[in-house]
């Protein structure tokens, strides 16, 4: 699964650049934000303005850096698209994670 | 207004996807709006891999019938395989407390997704097949 990430003060930014997050993408997905997440990076926050699609096995890549993190740390998500919304809301995990519309308001926020 | 259609397709994640990708695309020609088309695709995309996983185990050389009906009142696919007995609807509700991480779900989220997108779920165990039938009603039309 292809990933593009920037380190942005001390936010981490990951950006999916596959239309879609689903079982045969996912694995990748965890094992690679996991190893970052093992680096250090306590601030994550994932662009998925390129991504139409998340099913259950992507939600819990996303839960399990949530985890990962725990209380220390901040899990953001900022692009949602229609479906990856509907997913959240319909899974009730939109209330889990900090959801901004832009990268750089999220980063406004996050930042410092 | 009736529309019927039947798909056959293998057991393997390519296919769930490319089923799903021509279900929604089936839907929005047949005049179903953006929002109900996008909570059908996720619940089937979710029915569908289940199959794969579950009852097939990743074996692709075995297959899946998906049957979509569309009418003005509702719309409903029907999944049928032969494979290990499932039945989505034994697996808890899902539990999601926001305010503690530590007991979110990693898993186990796909039925909680069928529940909620559709508004009916119907399983049956009938001659070595399992038949999962899930059922939106049209907006405004239930």
């Amino acid at each position: 699964m292809r990933l593009e990430e920037e380190k942005r003060g001390d936010v981490l930014v990951i950006r999916p650049l596959e239309a879609r997050i689903d079982a045969h993408g996912a694995p990748e997905f965890k094992r690679r934000g996991l190893e970052l997440i093992g680096q250090g990076n306590k601030k994550v926050l994932i662009d998925l303005s390129a991504v139409d699609f998340v099913d259950s096995s992507g939600l819990g890549v996303l839960v399990s850096f949530l985890k990962a993190l725990g209380r220390e740390g901040t899990v953001a998500l900022c692009g949602l698209k229609g479906t990856v919304r509907e997913v959240l809301k319909l899974t009730r995990l939109e209330r889990v994670f900090q959801l901004f519309s832009e990268e750089e308001e999220a980063l406004r926020a996050l930042s410092g | 207004m009736r529309h019927k259609l039947r798909m056959v397709m293998s057991a393997s994640m390519e296919d769930v996807r490319l089923c799903t990708l021509a279900l929604r695309g089936v839907c929005l020609g047949l005049g179903m709006g953006e929002d109900e088309v996008r909570t059908v695709e996720l619940a089937v995309f979710e029915g569908l891999s289940n199959i794969v996983r579950h009852a097939y185990c990743f074996d692709s050389s075995r297959k899946v019938k998906v049957e979509l009906e569309v009418t003005e009142e509702f719309c409903e696919v029907t999944l049928i395989d032969e494979g290990d007995e499932f039945d989505p609807r034994q697996i808890p509700p899902l539990s999601v407390d926001h305010r503690d991480p530590g007991s979110l779900p990693e898993g186990g989220m796909g039925v909680h997704i069928m529940r909620e997108a559709m508004d009916e779920i119907d399983y049956r165990r009938e001659g070595g097949r399992n038949l999962l039938r899930l059922r939106k009603y049209r907006r405004g039309q239930q």
